[in-house]
Formats: C-alpha cells, sequence, structure tokens
C-alpha cells in the first residue's frame, strides 16, 4: 500500500508543477518547447498503439495528422465551423482513411509494411500540393479570431492557452492508451506483437485488431494535426504532410520506449527540447551539429537500450512507469523495489 | 513527333532504371543475407558520391578512374559499420534495428553538412561530359556511361553471387543461417562481407552519380527512397527482382514524367508500387 | 452425430502427400488419441484440421457446420482450440495474461475475464506461478500454460499436440490427471502422442497413421494388437 500512496502523492505534486508551469516560466520560446513537447508526446503514443503495441512500424503517420490540420482548417474557411468540431470530425476522416490503408497495407509483413507506409506518406503529400481544392502548394491561413473566443476556436492570445489545451490533450490520451492497455484490446495487441500465431489459435482476428489499433491511433493524430493548425494558423502540404513529421514522432516513440504507455512521454521530452535548442545553440547556419547529436542518440538507445528510455527508468527505478504490466511477484522485481 | 519523345522517354528510362537497380542492389543484398533493411542506404549512397567528389578535388581524379577505390572504402565502411553498431542489434528486437540504421542515416547526413556545408558540389572536368545523339535522341553521355556502368556491376555481383565459393556461402547463409553455420560457414565473417558489397555496390554507383548529378547532404533522400521501393517492389533478397524492378520505376518515373506531370511522376511511381505489392505481398520475386 | 467428422482429408506439400483420404469422426466427451511413427504425418493432420494448413482435399464437420478451410481464429470462436508442439506462451506476458487472453474470447469485460483466467489457473495448478512471466517459466510449466490458455477460450474440442512430450514420469502423471478432468468439465479431446503408456491409459478410442494414411482405428487394446500397427511402429519381424 505504501507505494499506491507515494505514486498518488508523486502524481499530484507533479501536476501540481505542470499546471503552475506557464505563470512560472512566461517566455514565449520555451512555452513552445513544452507545447510541443506535449503534442509530440500524444503523437508518439498515438504511434504507439501501431508501432509499439501492434508491432506495425509505421513511417506515414504525418499523413493523419495532416488530414486532421486541412479537415479542421476548411471546415472552419468553407463552413465556418468551430475547429472543437473540426477536430472530431477530422479524427473520424482520418480513422476511415486508417481504414483504407490498413485494409491494403496490412497484408505485408514488418518491414514491407514500414516501406509501404512511407510511400503512402509520400503520395498523399505529392497530390496534396497539386489539390486545387485544398489550396495546393500555397497552402492555407487558418481564419485568425479576433476576439480570441478560445472556447469556440481553440485560439488564444498568448501561448499559455496552447499550453493548458496540448497538457489536457496529453492526460486524455495518456488516459485512453492507460484504458486501452488493461483491457482486452491492450491484450490482443500484446498476444499479436507476442505471437500472433498462437494468437490466432486464441481466437484473435489479427487483421480486425491491427485495424481497430491504426484507426484510434489515426483519429488521435489528427485531432492534435487540427489543434496544431490553430496553433500556427498557416498550414500547407509541406509541413503537415511532412516525412520528416512521421519519422520524428515514430522516433520519439521508440527513443520513448514503443510498448510502453510513458515511453513517448520521455521521447519527446528528451528529443523535442535537443531538436529545438541545438539548432538555436549552434544557430541555423547548416552545421549539422544538432543532427548529429540526434543521430548519435538514436544509434547508441538503439544498441544499448532497445527498450528505450521507459526501458533505462525501469532498470533504475523499478517498475514504476510500466502501467501495462501487472506487479510482477518475481525475485527479479523484489530485488529492484 | 511522340514516336521520338517515346522513344527517348523510353531510353532515358532504361538509363536510370540501370541505376536506380545498382542502388537498389546493396539494399536487397543485406536483408536476403541477414533480414535487416538499411534504412540509411541513400545516405551511403551521398557519402559514397562526397567520397568521389573529394578524391576529385584533392587528388584530381576522375571519378570514373575512382571507381575502385571508391567502391573499396565503402566496402570497408560496411564491413566496420556491421562490426561495431549492426552486429550488436542482430538479437535486438526489429524496431532497434530499424531505427539504428536511421540514426546512422542521420548522423551521416549530418557529418555531411559539417564537412562540405550544404551547398551543391560538382565534380569538375569529369573526362566523361556533354551529350550523345542519335535519330533525334539525345542523351547525357555521363549517365549513358553511368548506365553502362551500373549493368556490368550489377551483372558482375550477379556472377559473384552465383559462381563463386563465396557467393554461395553468402547464399547460404541467406537461406539458412544455422545449417549454414553447421557446414562450418562463419556467418559472422559474411555478414561483413554481406554489407561490405552491399555499400562497395553503392561506391560504384555514387562514383558514377557523381560524374554529373550534383551532390549535396539530403541527395540520398529521394535515392535512398526510389531504392526501397525497388528493393519492396522486386521483392526483399531478390537480385533479378532489384534489377527488373529498378528498370521498371524507372521507365515509369520517366513516362510518367513525360506523359503526365512532373511534379505528379514520383506519385505514379509509389501507386505503381503499391499496386503491385497488394496484389503480391511479397514482390515481384520475393524470396522471404 | 460425432463432434468432428474429417472426410477424406488430404494435404499436399509439393511432391509429398503429408496426409492422404484420412478420415474419422470423434463423439462429445470422447478422447481420442493420434498415434503413428514419426512421419506418419499427425502435426499435419492437426494443423490442418486446427485451420493453420489448408487442406487439398476433403471435408471437415465441426458440430454439424462444414468448416473445411476456416482460419483458426474463426474455428476458435466456432470452438475449437488447440495447443501446439513446440509451446508458444506470451514471453513477456504474466501466466495470468497469458490466460486471460484465452479468456477475452468468451467476454470483453476485464474482470470477468480476469476471474475466468483465475479458475482456469487453479484448475491447471498453476496458481503458484500466476505473476510469473512467460519466458521465466519451466517446460513442464509451459505446457501447462498452454493447455490453460486454450481451456480459457471454453472450447467444445481441444486438441493437444504431444502435450507429454519432454516431460518427466510425475509429470507426465500430473498432466494425464489434467486431461482427464478437463474431460470431466466436458471437453472433448484429441490428442497427438509418442509416449505409449499415456495414449493407451487416457484414450478412449485411437486412431492410427502411417504414412499419411489410417490404417487402424479402435480401442486402444484392439489397435495395439493388429499386425498392421506393429508393422508400422516396429518393421516386419515382430508380430503380436
Amino acid at each position: 500500500m505504501p507505494f499506491r500512496n507515494r505514486s498518488v502523492v508523486l502524481g499530484g505534486v507533479g501536476l501540481a508543477v505542470l499546471l503552475a508551469i506557464p505563470l512560472v516560466v512566461t517566455q514565449p520560446h520555451p512555452q513552445h518547447v513544452l507545447i510541443m513537447i506535449f503534442l509530440y508526446a500524444l503523437m508518439g503514443i498515438a504511434w504507439n498503439l501501431v508501432g509499439g503495441y501492434a508491432g506495425q512500424v509505421s513511417f506515414g503517420h504525418a499523413v493523419f495528422f495532416g488530414t486532421g490540420a486541412y479537415t479542421t482548417t476548411l471546415l472552419m474557411t468553407k463552413a465556418k465551423i468551430s475547429p472543437i468540431i473540426g477536430m472530431f470530425a477530422g479524427g473520424v476522416v482520418a480513422a476511415g482513411i486508417a481504414l483504407i490503408i490498413g485494409w491494403g497495407c496490412f497484408r505485408l509483413a514488418g518491414h514491407y509494411f514500414a516501406i509501404a507506409t512511407f510511400t503512402v506518406g509520400q503520395m498523399v503529400q505529392i497530390i496534396a500540393t497539386q489539390w486545387k481544392y485544398i489550396g495546393a502548394a500555397v497552402g492555407v491561413y487558418v481564419p485568425l479570431d479576433r476576439q480570441y473566443q478560445w472556447w469556440l476556436t481553440l485560439q488564444f492570445k498568448s501561448k499559455a492557452g496552447f499550453y493548458y489545451v496540448a497538457l489536457l490533450l496529453l492526460g486524455a490520451g495518456l488516459w485512453l492508451c492507460w484504458q486501452i492497455g488493461r483491457n482486452r484490446l491492450g491484450a490482443y495487441f500484446r498476444a499479436i506483437k507476442g505471437d500472433p500465431e498462437a494468437a490466432r489459435s486464441l481466437g484473435i482476428d489479427i487483421f480486425r485488431q491491427k485495424l481497430y489499433a491504426l484507426m484510434i491511433s489515426a483519429f488521435v493524430m489528427a485531432v492534435v494535426g487540427g489543434v496544431f493548425a490553430q496553433y500556427v494558423l498557416f498550414i500547407d502540404p509541406a509541413s503537415v504532410f511532412d516525412g520528416a513529421l512521421s519519422i520524428k514522432v515514430a522516433l520519439v516513440a521508440v527513443l520513448g520506449g514503443a510498448g510502453s504507455l510513458w515511453g513517448p512521454v520521455l521521447g519527446a521530452a528528451v528529443l523535442i527540447p535537443l531538436n529545438e535548442y541545438t539548432s538555436v545553440m549552434l544557430g541555423s547556419s547548416g552545421s549539422g551539429l544538432d543532427l548529429l547529436l540526434y543521430g548519435v542518440l538514436i544509434v547508441v538507445v538503439s544498441v544499448y537500450q532497445p527498450d528505450g528510455l521507459a526501458g533505462l527508468w525501469d532498470r533504475l527505478f523499478g517498475a514504476r512507469g510500466r502501467i501495462l504490466r501487472e506487479k510482477k511477484v518475481t525475485a527479479d522485481a523484489a530485488a529492484r523495489s | 513527333m511522340t514516336g521520338v519523345v517515346l522513344t527517348q522517354a523510353i531510353l532515358s528510362g532504361l538509363l536510370w532504371g540501370a541505376i536506380f537497380a545498382l542502388i537498389a542492389l546493396g539494399l536487397t543484398m543485406i536483408f536476403g543475407v541477414m533480414d535487416i533493411v538499411n534504412f540509411a542506404h541513400g545516405d551511403f549512397l551521398m557519402v559514397a558520391m562526397y567520397v568521389a567528389y573529394t578524391a576529385n578535388a584533392y587528388l584530381r581524379m576522375d571519378p570514373l578512374l575512382a571507381i575502385p577505390l571508391v567502391a573499396g572504402l565503402m566496402y570497408l565502411l560496411g564491413i566496420v559499420v556491421y562490426r561495431y553498431i549492426i552486429k550488436r542489434v542482430l538479437e535486438a528486437p526489429s524496431v532497434a534495428q530499424i531505427t539504428v540504421t536511421f540514426g546512422l542515416g542521420i548522423a551521416f547526413r549530418a557529418l555531411a553538412h559539417f564537412v562540405f556545408s550544404a551547398d551543391y558540389r560538382q565534380v569538375q572536368h569529369p573526362w566523361v561530359e556533354g551529350r550523345v545523339q542519335f535519330a533525334g535522341i539525345v542523351l547525357g553521355a555521363p549517365e549513358l556511361v553511368a548506365a553502362v556502368g551500373a549493368l556490368l556491376m550489377t551483372a558482375l555481383l550477379y556472377w559473384f553471387i552465383t559462381k563463386t565459393e563465396t557467393g554461395w556461402a553468402l547464399q547460404a547463409v541467406a537461406q539458412n543461417k544455422q545449417a549454414a553455420a553447421l557446414m562450418g560457414i562463419n556467418v559472422d565473417r559474411f555478414f561483413g562481407v554481406a554489407w561490405g558489397l552491399g555499400l562497395g555496390a553503392l561506391g560504384v554507383a555514387g562514383a558514377l552519380l557523381a560524374n554529373f548529378y550534383y551532390i549535396h547532404p539530403d541527395v540520398g533522400a529521394i535515392f535512398g527512397g526510389i531504392a526501397f521501393v525497388t528493393v519492396a517492389l522486386g521483392g526483399f533478397g531478390s537480385i533479378q527482382g532489384a534489377l527488373v524492378a529498378g528498370l521498371i520505376i524507372g521507365l515509369v518515373e520517366s513516362l510518367a514524367g513525360v506523359f503526365i506531370s512532373p511534379q505528379l511522376k514520383y506519385a505514379f511511381v509509389f501507386s505503381i508500387y503499391l499496386l503491385v505489392v497488394f496484389i503480391r505481398p511479397k514482390g515481384l520475386m520475393g524470396t522471404t | 452425430m460425432p463432434l468432428l467428422a474429417v472426410e477424406n482429408l488430404t494435404k499436399r506439400f509439393g511432391g509429398i502427400v503429408a496426409n492422404e483420404d484420412v478420415a474419422m469422426a470423434v463423439e462429445a466427451g470422447e478422447i481420442l488419441g493420434l498415434i503413428g511413427p514419426n512421419g506418419a504425418g499427425k502435426s499435419t493432420f492437426f494443423a490442418t484440421v486446427a485451420g493453420f494448413l489448408k487442406p487439398d482435399g476433403g471435408r471437415v464437420t465441426f458440430a454439424g457446420q462444414d468448416v473445411t478451410g476456416f482460419t483458426p481464429e474463426r474455428l476458435c470462436r466456432l470452438g475449437m482450440s488447440r495447443t501446439f508442439q513446440i509451446v508458444r506462451p506470451f514471453l513477456d506476458m504474466t501466466v495470468l495474461e497469458n490466460v486471460e487472453v484465452g479468456a477475452y474470447l468468451q467476454t470483453a469485460d476485464r474482470k470477468l475475464a480476469r476471474k475466468q483466467a483465475e479458475e482456469t489457473i487453479s484448475f491447471m495448478g498453476l496458481e503458484p506461478k500466476a505473476g510469473a512471466l512467460g519466458k521465466e517459466l519451466t517446460i513442464a510449466d509451459k505446457k501447462r500454460l498452454e493447455m490453460a490458455r486454450a481451456l480459457a477460450t471454453q472450447p467444445k474440442l481441444l486438441l493437444l499436440d504431444e502435450t507429454m512430450a519432454g516431460l518427466t514420469q510425475t509429470e507426465v502423471q500430473d498432466a494425464v490427471a489434467l486431461v482427464q478432468r478437463t474431460r470431466e468439465r466436458g471437453v472433448t479431446i484429441i490428442l497427438v502422442e509418442h509416449v505409449m503408456e499415456v495414449v493407451m491409459s487416457l484414450s478412449d478410442r485411437v486412431v492410427v497413421l502411417d504414412g499419411g494414411r489410417k490404417i487402424a482405428e479402435g480401442r486402444p487394446a484392439d489397435v495395439v494388437r493388429q499386425p498392421d500397427v506393429i508393422k508400422a511402429y516396429l518393421g516386419d519381424k515382430y508380430h503380436a
């Protein structure tokens, strides 16, 4: 019981700290970095559903992100619909696209699937760049709400508002994944990842479960895309259907620890600041050292700690980060705690 | 007039197809032998191109002359990368294998940025330059040489894999590592050889391309993407598949670019790929 | 009406005919033993009936329904479960979680699945190991887990593939008792076994395969005396 109480208290303190940060940290750039951390953490969690739990690595997740951004924005410009509704509409559209992509691609094993998602991502970006209805390469400006009725448009005067929205969404995303993890869907995902043939012998329709994973993942990505559109106020295929975004999302999840709930949060907390601050420190003169650090870090983590930072955390601090697994009653865990 | 345009497009497509095939060869070989997809493949090509460039800029070597040098250095790089990095993730989950090569690609790209800056570089005064003209068709001479070189190299590799003992050992390892080990084949050594050959082939391709292509740190991205699609189309692990797929992709890219739209040509390449893979998930001639 | 009826089942791998025209019927509540020398086609037969291989000919009828060519997951949902010869536990999940995966077939509710899993685990005597990870178990426990997991799906028919292989004498005795108790719960069982005493003591009836064909069928004591069966196992020189 002490363990339980301790983590509740710690959680409460952590939450209070997080809520108070914008009051203390008031410069826009650090606030921006924090917002990006939350959004990428959430996207990493979404990616994890397919890549970590169900074991299918996707390099095309930007498709869903961009779908959300465009659906939200176009509903605003063409039908004056609030982005709060637009976000969910975007999620539904993205889930539909996920259904198509999954239906076509899930029969492909591992590497083939990864490459197929990459190609789909590239294709979508190319087509979007030519598609006049959605603004083609020029992009779309998100209508600015001069009255900052944030409850309607999710546009805030200062970044602090976005901070809280992003934090709220991250919390919702964590809750969602926690629920998935402890229920049938999560158990089936882990079974599929563990041993697909054995899973089939227990009645699991692998194809269908993977579709569910991808659809939920797509929905979450699209919601983030919708929020992002309100944050940057301008979207175009180059930025929201960007292959580099797909890769960053995958790296956040893998670096943090694919298959664990908190992993992507850790991954984002490390990768995003690294990204943002090194390019500021070393200058955008293209010296490339920030990327070098990035690349080396990924190699090192992959070689020495394939479980990612979450795995490292586990090894150092015990089973605290792992909400996916029952507390082990083995000598191992006892010795660690 | 469209007859000439068509022929031009076809020849140009085949030319590039041969080059794509050579680039894809290394990727498919590494996968065939050890089930690892090298996501840094395009970036290694970039490295090869820079090596050729350096040989030209500082040693005044013509890229064509430098082919053995570049190939040799890339071969060694392959062995080093295998021995010190790839070897350690052989037993790791496949996610780690994917990300490690990714990280390598990013690191090399950043290194190129750092050493050479983002400027577009070009080899100066290559031996082969200019154009070849016949029957109203114009082809770049270096491109033609590159294509011929690529085909020769592909044939050489194919001969090597099928007719030499080392090649047979590689095939044995590719088909069944445990059995190969039981036959006394040092699997670890041949994994290294596979990487060496894979990057060595890139070395040849890089030197051939350096003859006429602009070199910059991100040049690997598009070639890498095409290589993946080529290998997946041809079937992971199949050399003949890589050749056939390379030619197909070269043709599609060229014809789509000329007759439909230059901006959409890659969309066509990708959709052909998706179509084939949808019907035949293992690619045209996939083994695994 | 038999629970499972197999007619003319044929399965080829290239030039090799692994199963040829095999026919058999299993009544509800029976324990049927499937025996035969190595290479007789027992595992192929199992895999084909259970949906992991597609038959090249013949028909499989389960609970009155033609299920020929159905996928393993669909068959499982209809009430046919199997264990694997080389055990396949979910290595990174606990025993409880493993069995829950099976239990989830019957219910989407987390608590119900857990309860069902706990019941099955205690039935199989795996309680002390409930929190252990799949990869931490001994081979005997892994086999027990395999069976527990399949049982949690509440099958009508359970296909046990060489559950006794690699077990010590005591472990075999425990396993035999488990199989009997399982049948008492109302599960029909087909077992593939090499360990003769086990098959003979457990099975109500026995089917013998040799070279892909059925060569004998009947009660254990009768089958074992048939000259064809003896010849299949021991060659021409021996007789009853």
